[in-house]
């Protein structure tokens, strides 16, 4: 088993990168691995809650949201972590606006994550 | 465990947050529980960051700098994407050494970690 760690700095609605992190994270969990992810900048706004994309929702882009792909991570065992400084910078209020499973750490959980990681992805 | 880490900044500095949060970043793990050893590159349109001329009290640079040296952190800019944009050595930072592309790409492949803002 390999432990990978992703720094996500995409925001959602903006660009897709979250989504290729979503991606990798999946297979990389299917495959049976460790996956943390450390959100930072605008990627603190894709685990927030209640998402919605009225009239586009039903296909394409904006057919599954960012947190709800989020929070199937979550439950098969990934560990997010969220900038404490982006959260606050962004008006997040982490406990009602995060979804269960969504942790705000700090910088020093970015150099643990590089510290153990095996492979460590930037999007 | 210990690591090489490279920061990549690779964005110019106006306009975008990237190069200051880069640097917070590149302080952030350096200062961390395992002190990683961090260079910060700056690539691309990154290496107009690394000028004397910006401003980096108002990107919000100097301190982010300060405790990145501090944490014996070093910076880089990339030679090869200097010549591009036509941006002379004597236009870079003092705190900033430049490196030729090849040496860039070598420190790049021999890093246990890249990232990239």
């Amino acid at each position: 088993m390999a432990y990978i760690g992703f720094l996500l700095t995409g925001g959602p609605f903006d660009s897709e990168r979250w989504r290729t992190a979503y991606e990798l994270g999946r297979a990389a969990l299917d495959a049976g691995h460790e996956v943390t992810y450390f959100h930072y900048l605008d990627g603190a706004l894709v685990p927030v809650a209640d998402q919605s994309f009225p009239d586009c929702s039903d296909s394409g882009l904006y057919d599954e949201m960012p947190t709800a792909k989020f929070q199937e991570l979550i439950a098969d065992g990934a560990e997010v972590i969220c900038c404490g400084l982006c959260v606050d910078a962004r008006g997040i209020d982490a406990d009602a606006d995060y979804p269960d499973g969504v942790d705000v750490g700090l910088l020093p959980d970015l150099a643990d994550v590089l510290g153990e990681a095996d492979r460590v992805v930037s999007l | 465990m210990k690591r090489d880490v490279v920061v990549m900044l690779t964005r110019a500095p106006y306009g975008r947050v990237h190069v200051p949060e880069g640097l917070r970043a590149a302080r952030g793990v350096a200062a961390g529980f395992d002190l990683h050893d961090v260079t910060v590159v700056f690539t691309q349109d990154g290496v107009y960051g690394a000028r004397e001329a910006v401003d980096r009290d108002a990107l919000n640079m100097t301190g982010h700098v300060a405790d990145l040296l501090e944490q014996e952190g070093t910076m880089v800019a990339d030679a090869t994407a200097m010549e591009a944009r036509d941006v002379d050595e004597a236009d870079i930072a003092d705190d900033v050494s430049v490196w030729s592309g090849d040496r860039v790409a070598a420190r790049i492949r021999d890093a246990d970690h890249t990232l990239d803002f």
